[in-house]
Formats: structure tokens, sequence, C-alpha cells
């Protein structure tokens, strides 16, 4: 409470500056308040605090923190492809039909994904990418794991930043930085060689990159096995 | 070209567009991750909170009916998680949030790096409903009304909210003593 009117009370002071009190309320309480030198030094201090908050710096979104977002968004856009348009029930049953099939009709399955792959033109508007003979179904099968991969930390000497900065200087396809985030990564064998699997964020929410390189890959050079990119 | 709005984003994610949700996140992340570390101070937290609140807008754009703008509802998501995390966790946080960049050339760098952790902790200490008035109005400058919007309540709430938390602040920061309230 003020000295000279106990009724300009602090939470008053408050509400005339928050813009709460009408017209004619607020005109009485700014006019008293103009000769109350206890109230003016409320509002002095009400005014303080604003500039104080308005004050604060955005903070920065740190790049580890963006690429998790990246990953969420990716597996959120990996589980909706998977789940396709109708819904979660009719992409269970689907899930099913196609884990059935997977199981007895293997041959029929390769070559409908290869079909799939075909037509949709993924592996014309893939870049040449040095790699395996055997590609088809291994090329495809990257997405599901590199998805499978996010968080996992399996990587043998490429965890380790440096080398794996150094490897990716080397070999990494158009696109992946060296410094790129590292999501996750797991030893694979893919077309029957041994290969690590890295998946690496690309800078853009929802989008990240599979690669595949030798397990000895660094400094001294290494080999791009695979690539493909996540949530285009 | 001009830009897709964000309803045109909503409309392709949901016609199943893979970079149409992306691009949306893109334009309010920065500003989203401020609101969240704000309210927690807690930057881990604050990281949790936003992905959840991403990940739940992704699932939920298909209920997106229009009420409200895009960004409006994409904020409210995430101001309720942030609520949602305080309350039910109950992580108070004592660990100020390290400022990235502060202002150059000020003349006294010292003094404004000590008023601004003391901003950050006292903002912490308000009760959430206040905390995340303020936060929106005074430190992020939304409009009255998209912030009534954010939080779902009139507008004479976030004043009053916004009124009770600068009066309390103004006595955490030191502009005015307990006495004088």
């Amino acid at each position: 409470m003020t000295d000279g009117r106990p009724w300009l009370s602090r939470d008053l002071l408050a509400d005339l500056d928050a813009g709460l009190l009408d017209d004619d309320r607020a005109a009485q309480v700014r006019a008293a308040a103009a000769t109350d030198a206890r109230a003016t030094a409320v509002l002095a201090a009400l005014a303080s605090t604003r500039a104080d908050l308005a004050a604060l710096a955005e903070p920065d979104v740190p790049a580890g923190v963006a690429a998790r977002w990246d990953a969420a968004l990716a597996a959120e856009a990996g589980r909706r492809e998977a789940e396709g348009p109708e819904g979660p029930v009719a992409a269970t049953e689907t899930g099913t039909a196609f884990r059935r099939l997977v199981r007895y009709r293997p041959a029929l399955v390769a070559a409908a994904v290869l079909a799939v792959a075909l037509v949709a033109g993924l592996l014309l508007a893939r870049p040449a990418v040095p790699g395996p003979d055997r590609l088809p179904l291994e090329r495809v099968d990257l997405v599901a794991t590199g998805r499978a991969a996010l968080g996992a930390t399996d990587a043998g000497e490429l965890a380790d930043p440096a080398r794996r900065a150094a490897c990716l200087a080397v070999v990494a396809p158009p696109g992946v930085r060296p410094d790129a985030p590292f999501l996750g990564g797991r030893r694979v064998d893919l077309d029957g060689r041994q290969g690590v699997l890295l998946a690496l964020g690309s800078g853009d929410l929802g989008r990240f990159h599979v690669v595949v390189v030798d397990p000895g890959c660094g400094p001294a050079g290494g080999q791009l096995l695979g690539w493909e990119v996540i949530g285009r | 070209m001009e830009a897709p709005t964000d309803a045109d984003l909503i409309a392709a994610h949901r016609a199943g567009d893979q970079r149409a949700f992306g691009e949306l996140a893109g334009r309010y992340r920065s500003r989203m991750w401020g609101i969240a570390v704000r309210m927690l101070n807690h930057p881990e937290d604050a990281a949790d909170v936003v992905q959840e609140a991403l990940v739940a807008a992704y699932r939920r754009a298909g209920s997106y009916r229009g009420e409200a703008s895009v960004r409006t509802w994409l904020h409210r998501i995430l101001v309720n998680a942030c609520i949602d995390r305080i309350r039910h966790e109950q992580r108070r946080v004592v660990v100020p949030f390290p400022e990235t960049e502060p202002p150059a050339l000020r003349p006294d760098m010292a003094g404004e790096l000590v008023t601004r952790l003391a901003v950050v902790d006292a903002l912490a200490a308000l009760p959430v409903a206040q905390r995340a008035a303020v936060v929106l109005v005074d430190v992020q400058g939304w409009p009255l009304d998209e912030a009534a919007g954010i939080l779902d309540v009139p507008v004479g709430t976030v004043k009053s909210r916004c009124s009770r938390g600068r009066a309390r602040l103004a006595v955490l920061l030191g502009h005015l003593r307990e006495e004088e309230a």
C-alpha cells in the first residue's frame, strides 16, 4: 500500500499498467498516482520489469537438439508412410499380409519391391554411388534399417566424431556434410560386405541421410557402400 | 513464386507431402524453443517438450479445423506440453540457461549479465499460468489476442496474469521492495 493513498495498491497499479481498468477508472488511478511518489515508483518498477523481459535474448536452438527433432519427425514420416493413407487399422492389416508374404514368397516380394522402386524412379533419380552390384533389395532395405538405426550407437570406430568427420570428408555423397549431426549408427553387412551404417542429420526437419561406409573408413580414406535420403 | 502459407503447408501435409510439415516446423521452431526454455528453464526438458509438441502436431494435423491460425494451434500444443511438464514432473529449475549471444558493445556487460540471469531465475519462480502469459506477451511480444488464443483464455485473463506476474517479478528483480508492494 502507498502512504498517501492506501487504495493505490501495487496490484491496482499493475492492473493499470496492464490495461485492465476501464477508461474512467484508469484516468482516476493515473491522476492519483501522478501525485504520489510511491505509486510513481511502482509504475516505474513495472516499466523496468517489462524492459528486462523484453531484453531477454532468444536462445539459439543447439544443433544437437535440432538433430533430435529432425530424427523424431523423420520417424513419424516413416510411420505414416508405413501406415499409408488408410490409417493405422488398414496399415496393420496390410503389414500382417506383407509379413506373411515375406515369409512364404521372398522371390515375389523381391520382384515387387524392385518393380515399385523402378516405377517410382528411385533408382534412376539417385546419383551413381560406388558400391555393390546386387543392389535392389539391399538398397530398399537401407531405408528401414536406417530408421531402425536412429539412436543406436553401434558404429564401431566411426562413433568417434573426428574419425567420422575425416571419413565423410573423403567419401560423403553430395549434400552430406562431414560434420553432419550423428543420429545413430550400426554395423551391417551390405551385399555380403561389412560396413557401418550412419544415420546423419540433413539440417532440414524431418529429413536425414543414411550412409554406409566400410568399417576402416577414416583419415586415410574409405569407401561409400550405400546412401539413401529419408523423409524427402 | 510466393511462399506457401502455414495453412497451405498443413493442407499439403495432410495430403501426404513429406516435406510440408518440416517446412512449417522450421518456421516456428526457434520461437518454440524460446518459449520452452523460458517456461521450463531447463534445456533438456525444453528439448523434450518441443519434440513432443512437434510430434503431437504432426499426428494431430488431420484434426486441425482452422478455428485458430496454424501458428496459434501449434504454439498452444507447445504451451500445454510445457504446463503439463511443469505440473506433472514438478521440475523446478535451478540451473540458468546459458545465453549464447550476449549483446555486444553494452557499456556495463557485467551488470547486464547479472540482470539477465536474474530475470531467467525470477521467471522460473512465477506460478505457471502467470509465467506462460508473461513469456508470451513480455518476452516474445505476442499480441494479446494471439496469446489468449494460445492459452485458450479470454484476453482479460491474459492481462490479469501478466499484471500479477509483472508485479511479482518487479519485486524478484529488485525494482520494487516487498514493503512497497
